[in-house]
C-alpha cells in the first residue's frame, strides 16, 4: 500500500476541522476502501477513521422515524430487533452481504458512500425513501438517498463532508416487503441484480408501491414506471408484466463477468415479480 | 483384509495438531535472520517483445538491495517439468500475462513492491491468440520458433467409418471446457538462505523437491551437494506446485546478495503466473446399434496449453487415453492436438486431462441412450470394461474392474434421489456419470519412490518420506502403512518430510500413485530396517541374526523370547556411535511384459481406479440457477488405507468438480486482461456445495500396498458431468460448455 | 506510529505503518504465524481472527484501526496443551487437510459456538461462508463443528466455548 497519513479523530468535531484543512478520504470499515487501496485504484494522502467516532453507531426510533447512524455495521443491521420489526428487508438485506467478517466491519455509510450500483442495503433504503445526513464543519444538511447517489463509486457528498446517518420512517403495519437478490453464488456474492419493493394493498388493489433494482443501471434505482404500471391496479399476472416490463425500460443493464445484460433484464424482471408477489403475500399477513 | 490393525483404520491425520492450533510452519511462517523480500516484475502484456528494461529509479529507492534480470542468471535461464522451455527471468520475448520479467530484492516486501512499480520495462506488443484452435491456424501469431503444435497424439483400433456404418444412432456435439486455476489457499512461495559454504537452502511449497533440486541447481549452475530443498507445510497443491513457482527465483535472489531471501506471490499473481487446468475443445461423435452396444467413437481434441510447455504433453496424452473411458468400443478414432496459446501455462491439475474428456464422452452416452430410448446406466452397464477386456491403447486388465459394482450401486443412490424429488415449481434432476482414471505417470517414463524407516532412541520409528504430503495426507498413509508392516501403533510411527539432504527421492507428489508407490517403498523398508535391527540384535546378543525375531519393536531369540532386547535400546546404542538403523525401500511402478510400446513415452497406463457419480440439482426455471442438492460419490479404491483421508480426497475431488461444473473459469475479460482473485473467480462456498456422499468400494490391486490404488484425482472427473446430466433430466436443455451459466437455462 | 492491541489477552504496543494491516502485524510483527495471509481482500478468510469477540479479516483492518481492540487468534485457544475442542474436533473429524484455512475456519465457528451451541447445519454453513476451503468440500469441517458443539453442550462446560 501507498504512504498515507493516518488521523484517529476523537469526536466528530475534530473529523470535520480535519476534513475542512486536509484533503483526504474517511475509512469506516475498509472493506471495500482497503481492497481498493491495496490494488491501486485510490490512493488517498490521508486517512480519517470514523471507526472511534461510537457516536455513530446506533440504530434507534427517534420521532417516529428510524434513525441509523452511518458507522452501523451489517451485522449490527442484520441483529437488530427494532429493524426486524420496522424495516425487515433491510436487515435481510444487510444478512446477504459478503461473509460475516466482511458485515462486521462494513458499515451501512460506506455501502452507501462507495455508490455502487450492486450495495445490498442501498434498494431497500431507497423504498423506505430514506435521507441521508451528511455532517460537515458548516452543519448538517440532508438529502433524499436517491439525490445522494450520483454514478458508480460518486455521490453528492461534499469533500469535507461524512454520512453521520439515514433516517426512514418504519413500515406501518399492513404494508409488505421484500427483498432479493441474486448472485452468482449462494453466498459471498456481488450482486447480479437485486430488488427491493415496499406495497400496499387495499381490497386487492396496490394503494402504495416503491420498487427499487440494483446492479442493472450506474446507480441503484427507482422504478417510477413501474410504480405507477401498479399503482391502483388488482395485483394480477397482467399487472405484474405490465410492471415488469415498464421496469425493463428503466433499466440500463451492462454485460460483464458476471452476467450479460439481457441476462440482468430479465432476471430483474423475474425477481420483481417475486418480490411483490412475496410483498402482497405479506401484506396480506400471510 | 483380515488380521489388519492400523490399515483402514480412521486415524487422525499425522499434521492434523500442529495444523489445528497454527503451529505448522508454512513457507511464509518461517523467518531468516536478516531476510530480504522479493518481488516479480511481471508483464501486462500476453505476447510481447521485450525490448529494455530501466532499473534506475528503483534502484535508488531506499531499501533495495538488488534487481536481477535475465543477464543474472549464472546457469540456464529456463526451467520446465519436461522440456526447458519457459524462462525464469524473461530475456527477449513474453508469452503470457503475469510471466516474470525482473526481480527485486528489498529490506521489505513492501520496498519490493514498490520498485517493482517503478522498474519500466519496454515492450513491443505482439498480436496475441487464446483459443488452441485458432492458434493451429495458418494465420496465428507463434509463440515458439517450431510453431505452436506442441502435441498431437491418436489412438485408432478397429475401422471407424465401418464401426459408423454399423450403427443405429449416433451423436454428435462440440464441448467446451475452461481453464481453470488451482486456486489453493496457500499461494506460492519459496524462501532461500545462502550459507558461508557458498550452498543454499531452500523452504519450498513443492510437490517434488528432488527435480526443484535439479533445476535451482541448474539454474544457479550449483552442484547437487550445494542445494538442499526441504519441503515446509504446504497449503493446498493440486498439481499446481508440481512445476517450479518461486524457488528458482528466490535461490536466485539469495544467491545474488549471499543472504536469505523469502518470497510470497499474491493472489493476483499467482492466477497469472502459475499452471492451470488444460482447456479445450472437444469434438465428439460416438454410435451404438439398436441393442445398446457402442460401435464407434471418434473424437478430435484441440487442448490449449498455454505459453510453456510444463506437463502440457502428459495432461493431453491422458484425455486422449483416456477419451474412450472406461467402455469397450470396438471402433475408436481419437485425434488430439495440444496448442500453445498466449494464455497462463496449463499443467497438472487433479484430474489431470481426463475431466476434460469425461464431461464430453460421459454428455455423449446420455445423449445417446436419449435417443435410443434406453435407461444411461443400462448402456453404460452394457459396454463398460470387464476384467479380461483391452483398453483402447490395448492394455489388458488382469486386476479386478471395479466399474461394474460402482454403478450397481449408483443405480440404487439414482433411485432414492429420484424419490425424493425437488420443491415445486423448481426443476429437479438426478444425472449420473461413470469415470476411470489411472495412476501412474505411464509407461515409459522413470516412477521410482525410494523412502526409508529408521529406528530413533526414543523407541519409535521415523518414516523418511520421500514425497511431499500436501495435504492429501500422504504421512498419514505412510505412517499407518509402516506400523502395519513394523507392526508398531500408529503413534510410534513419526514422519519426516523431505529433505533433499536427509530423505530418499521418494518421487513427485502426482498421478494419485503415492499411496501405491510409498505404500509399496515402505514395505520394502520395513523388511529392511527389521533385518538391519535383527543384525544389530545378533551383534549384541552375540546370536546369529536367523536365531532372532522381530515382533512390535521387539527382537527376541526364537526360542527363548526372554532373552530379548527393544528397538529403543538398539537405536541408542547405535547413537552412540553416531550410527543409525534404518531400511530404505526403493519401488519402481511396474509394467506388465505385454505393455503396448508403440505409443510414444508416458503412454499407456495400467492401473485404472473407477467410480460413478450421481448429482441432484434444482434449477429455478426463472432465473437458469442451479443448485445441486446432493452428490454422492462411489468410488474403487482397491484397499482402503485411511477412511478420513479417502473420504476427504473424494470429498475434496467432488467440490472442486462442483466448481468446474458451475462457478470457475479463468476469463479474459472486456479490457483484455485476466480475471482477477477470488472476487472474479468464484469458488464454492460452504453455501454451495451440497451434502457429499461418498461410497467407498474395495477391489484390491494385486500390486497394490495391501491392495491400495489411489483416490487423490478420480473424484473429480466425473462430477462435472454428473451434474450437467442433471441438467438435462431437470430441464432438457443439454450444456456443452462449462462452467454452467444461468443464462443456458432459462425458461421462455 | 505505535500501537497499542490486546493479542489472545496479552497487552502489546507495536511501532508499525499506518498502510500496514493488523494481519501484518500480527505474523509479522509479533510472530503470530498461525493466522494465514490468502488473498488480501478479504475473500478466502484464511487470515479470520476475533475481534472484540467478533470474526473479521485481519487483511481488512489497518493496523492503526486496530489500536485499542481486543484480538483472539489461532494461538489463543489453546490453554498449554489442552485443545480447545474445536481443534479437538477438526482433528478427530478429519476436517483438516491442508491446513492453510484451518486456523480461521476455526475462529469462525468458535464465534459461532459463542452465540450457540445448538447451531443448525445451515447456521454452521452460513458462519463459515467467508472462510473458502479448497481440500475438504466442507464436509468434515461442518462435522467437525457439529461435532465440537455437541461435545461442549454434552460436557457442560459453556464457559470454554
Amino acid at each position: 500500500m501507498h504512504d498515507f497519513e493516518f488521523y484517529s479523530p476523537e469526536n466528530l468535531g475534530e473529523l470535520y476541522e480535519l476534513l475542512s484543512m486536509k484533503e483526504g478520504q474517511v475509512i469506516a470499515g475498509g472493506t471495500d476502501l482497503i481492497p481498493a487501496m491495496r490494488l491501486k485504484v485510490i490512493q488517498p494522502s490521508a486517512l480519517f477513521d470514523l471507526g472511534p467516532l461510537s457516536e455513530l453507531r446506533y440504530i434507534d426510533l427517534r420521532q417516529d422515524r428510524i434513525s441509523i447512524g452511518a458507522l452501523s455495521t451489517h451485522t449490527d443491521l442484520e441483529r437488530s430487533s427494532l429493524l426486524a420489526k420496522h424495516a425487515p428487508l433491510l436487515r435481510q438485506a444487510a444478512a446477504t452481504v459478503g461473509s460475516l467478517q466482511v458485515r462486521n466491519r462494513g458499515t451501512i455509510g460506506g455501502n452507501i458512500a462507495t455508490a455502487s450500483p450492486a450495495a445490498d442495503t442501498v434498494p431497500p433504503l431507497l423504498v423506505l425513501e430514506a435521507e441521508v445526513f451528511l455532517g460537515s464543519e458548516k452543519g448538517e444538511r440532508h438529502l433524499p438517498l436517491e439525490e445522494v447517489l450520483l454514478e458508480p463509486g460518486k455521490t453528492a457528498t461534499a469533500a469535507d463532508e461524512i454520512i453521520t446517518r439515514v433516517e426512514f420512517h418504519p413500515l406501518p403495519p399492513g404494508i409488505g416487503s421484500a427483498f432479493l437478490k441474486l448472485g452468482k453464488r449462494h453466498a459471498m456474492a456481488i450482486s447480479v441484480v437485486s430488488v427491493a419493493t415496499v406495497l400496499r394493498l387495499a381490497n386487492d388493489h396496490v394503494q402504495d408501491v416503491r420498487i427499487a433494482l440494483g446492479a442493472v443501471a450506474p446507480t441503484v434505482i427507482r422504478c417510477r414506471e413501474a410504480e405507477r404500471a401498479l399503482l391502483g391496479e388488482p395485483l394480477n399476472e397482467q399487472t405484474l408484466i405490465r410492471a415488469s416490463q415498464a421496469a425493463a425500460n428503466e433499466i440500463s443493464p451492462i454485460s460483464d463477468i458476471r452476467a450479460t445484460a439481457d441476462y440482468r433484464c430479465r432476471a430483474a424482471q423475474e425477481l420483481l415479480r417475486r418480490a411483490l408477489l412475496i410483498a402482497a403475500q405479506r401484506c396480506r399477513g400471510q | 483384509m483380515q488380521g489388519l490393525k492400523i490399515v483402514g483404520r480412521r486415524v487422525p491425520k499425522k499434521d492434523a495438531e500442529a495444523k489445528a492450533t497454527g503451529k505448522a510452519k508454512y513457507v511464509a511462517d518461517i523467518r531468516a535472520e536478516n531476510m530480504k523480500y522479493g518481488a516479480v516484475v511481471r508483464s501486462p502484456h500476453h505476447h510481447a517483445l521485450v525490448t529494455g528494461i530501466d532499473a534506475k529509479k528503483a534502484t535508488q529507492l531506499e531499501g533495495v538491495v538488488a534487481i536481477l534480470t535475465a543477464k543474472d542468471i549464472p546457469g540456464l535461464n529456463a526451467f520446465g517439468v519436461i522440456i526447458n522451455d519457459q524462462p525464469v527471468l524473461v530475456a527477449d520475448k513474453v508469452r503470457h500475462q503475469g510471466e516474470a520479467v525482473a526481480l527485486v530484492i528489498a529490506e521489505r516486501e513492501e520496498i519490493a513492491r514498490r520498485a517493482v512499480e517503478q522498474i519500466k520495462v519496454s515492450y513491443e506488443p505482439l498480436p496475441a491468440v487464446f483459443d488452441p484452435v485458432q492458434a493451429l491456424g495458418s494465420d496465428s501469431p507463434h509463440l515458439h520458433p517450431e510453431g505452436n503444435l506442441l502435441d498431437h497424439r491418436q489412438i485408432c483400433q478397429g475401422e471407424i467409418e465401418k464401426g459408423f456404418a454399423q450403427a443405429d444412432a449416433v451423436v454428435e456435439e462440440t464441448f467446451h471446457v475452461p481453464i481453470v486455476d488451482h486456486a489453493y489457499l496457500e499461494p506460492e512461495t519459496a524462501l532461500a538462505q545462502w550459507q558461508p559454504d557458498g550452498s543454499l537452502i531452500i523452504w519450498a511449497s513443492s510437490q517434488y523437491p528432488f527435480r526443484d533440486q535439479a533445476q535451482i541447481c541448474a539454474s544457479l549452475a550449483l552442484p547437487k551437494e550445494k542445494v538442499r530443498v526441504i519441503n515446509a507445510a504446504i497449503g493446498g497443491a493440486f498439481g499446481g506446485k508440481d512445476d517450479v513457482t518461486l524457488q528458482i527465483l528466490a535461490g536466485l535472489a539469495a544467491w545474488a546478495i549471499k543472504g536469505s531471501v523469502r518470497m510470497v506471490n499474491s493472489r493476483e499473481e499467482s492466477m497469472l503466473a502459475h499452471s492451470k487446468r488444460h482447456a479445450a475443445e472437444l469434438r465428439y461423435k460416438v454410435a451404438a446399434d439398436k441393442k445398446g452396444q457402442l460401435v464407434a467413437l471418434r473424437a478430435k481434441i484441440f487442448a490449449n496449453t498455454g505459453a510453456y510447455a510444463s506437463l502440457g504433453v502428459p495432461v493431453h496424452g491422458l484425455m486422449v487415453e483416456m477419451a474412450s473411458g472406461p467402455y469397450r468400443i470396438p471402433n475408436i478414432a481419437i485425434d488430439g492436438y495440444l496448442a500453445y496459446t498466449n494464455c497462463p501455462p496449463a499443467g497438472a491439475m487433479r484430474g489431470f486431462g481426463v475431466p476434460q474428456s469425461n464431461f464430453a464422452l460421459e454428455s455423449c452416452i446420455d445423449m445417446l441412450a436419449a435417443k435410443l430410448g434406453c435407461d444411461p446406466l443400462e448402456l453404460r452397464l452394457k459396454n463398460i470394461w470387464r476384467k479380461g477386456d483391452r483398453t483402447s491403447t490395448g492394455v489388458l486388465l488382469k486386476s479386478d474392474v471395479g466399474m461394474e459394482a460402482c454403478l450397481l450401486e449408483a443405480k440404487k443412490q439414482r433411485a432414492r434421489l429420484q424419490e425424493k424429488g425437488g420443491e415445486d415449481p423448481k426443476r429437479y434432476g438426478v444425472g449420473l456419470a461413470a469415470g476411470v482414471m489411472s495412476i501412474g505417470l505411464g509407461y515409459g517414463l522413470p516412477d521410482d519412490s525410494s523412502n526409508e524407516i529408521e529406528w530413533l532412541p526414543d523407541g519409535r520409528a521415523l518414516v523418511r518420506l520421500g514425497a511431499p504430503d500436501m495435504g492429501q495426507g500422504l504421512a498419514t498413509v505412510a505412517a499407518q502403512i509402516a506400523a502395519e508392516a513394523l507392526d508398531l501403533p500408529y503413534d510410534r510411527v513419526e514422519v519426516m518430510e523431505p529433505d533433499t539432504f536427509l530423505t530418499p527421492n521418494g518421487g513427485a507428489s502426482s498421478a494419485s500413485r503415492k499411496t501405491y508407490m510409498v505404500g509399496n517403498s515402505l514395505l520394502f523398508a520395513a523388511k529392511e530396517a527389521v533385518s538391519a535391527l535383527l543384525s544389530e540384535a545378533s551383534m549384541v546378543l552375540k546370536l546369529p541374526p536367523e536365531d532372532l525375531v522381530y515382533r512390535k519393536g521387539m527382537v527376541h531369540r526364537g526360542d527363548d523370547p526372554r532373552v530379548q532386547i527393544s528397538s529403543q535400546e538398539l537405536a541408542k546404542r547405535a547413537a552412540v556411535e553416531h550410527r543409525t538403523i534404518k531400511g530404505l525401500g526403493k519401488f519402481s511402478f511396474p509394467y506388465p511384459q505385454d505393455t503396448p510400446k508403440e505409443f510414444g513415452v508416458g503412454m499407456p497406463h495400467v492401473i485404472f481406479c473407477y467410480g460413478a457419480q450421481v448429482a441432484a440439482v434444482e434449477i429455478d426455471p426463472g432465473l437458469g440457477t442451479v443448485d445441486v442438492k446432493e452428490l454422492v460419490a462411489i468410488h474403487d479404491v482397491g484397499r482402503l488405507i485411511s477412511p478420513l483421508g479417502a473420504e476427504g480426497q473424494v470429498e475434496g475431488s467432488v467440490s472442486m468438480g462442483v466448481g468446474y461444473a458451475l462457478y470457475e473459469e479463468m476469463r479474459l475479460k472486456e479490457d483484455g486482461s485476466w480475471v482477477e482473485g477470488f472476487t472474479e473467480y468464484l469458488l464454492p462456498t460452504s453455501m454451495d456445495m451440497p451434502r457429499v456422499k461418498t461410497i467407498i468400494l474395495e477391489f484390491p490391486e494385486p500390486s497394490g500396498p495391501f491392495g491400495a490404488k489411489g483416490i487423490g484425482e478420480p473424484a473429480i472427473v466425473p462430477t462435472a458431468a454428473a451434474i450437467a446430466n442433471a441438467i438435462y433430466d431437470a430441464r432438457g436443455v443439454r450444456i456443452t460448455s462449462l462452467p454452467v451459466r444461468p443464462e443456458m437455462l432459462l425458461e421462455g | 506510529m505505535d500501537i497499542e492491541l490486546t493479542v489472545n489477552e496479552k497487552a502489546f504496543e507495536v511501532k508499525t505503518d499506518p498502510n500496514t494491516t493488523l494481519l501484518y502485524v500480527l505474523r509479522e510483527e509479533l510472530g503470530l504465524t498461525g493466522t494465514k495471509d490468502g488473498c488480501g481482500a478479504g475473500e478466502c478468510g484464511v487470515c479470520t481472527v476475533l475481534m472484540d469477540g467478533q470474526p473479521i479479516n485481519a487483511c481488512l483492518v489497518l493496523a492503526p484501526q486496530a489500536h485499542g481492540h481486543e484480538i483472539t487468534t489461532i494461538e489463543g485457544l489453546s490453554e498449554g496443551e489442552e485443545l480447545h475442542p474445536l481443534q479437538q474436533a477438526f482433528i478427530e473429524q478429519g476436517g483438516i487437510q491442508c491446513g492453510f484455512c484451518t486456523p480461521g475456519m476455526i475462529i469462525s465457528a468458535k464465534a459461532l459456538l459463542d452465540r450457540t451451541l445448538r447451531p443448525t447445519e445451515e447456521e454452521i454453513r452460513r458462519a463459515i461462508t467467508g472462510n473458502l476451503c479448497r481440500c475438504t468440500g466442507y464436509v468434515k469441517v461442518v462435522d467437525a463443528i457439529r461435532a465440537a458443539a455437541e461435545k461442549v453442550r454434552d460436557a457442560g462446560t459453556e464457559d470454554r466455548r
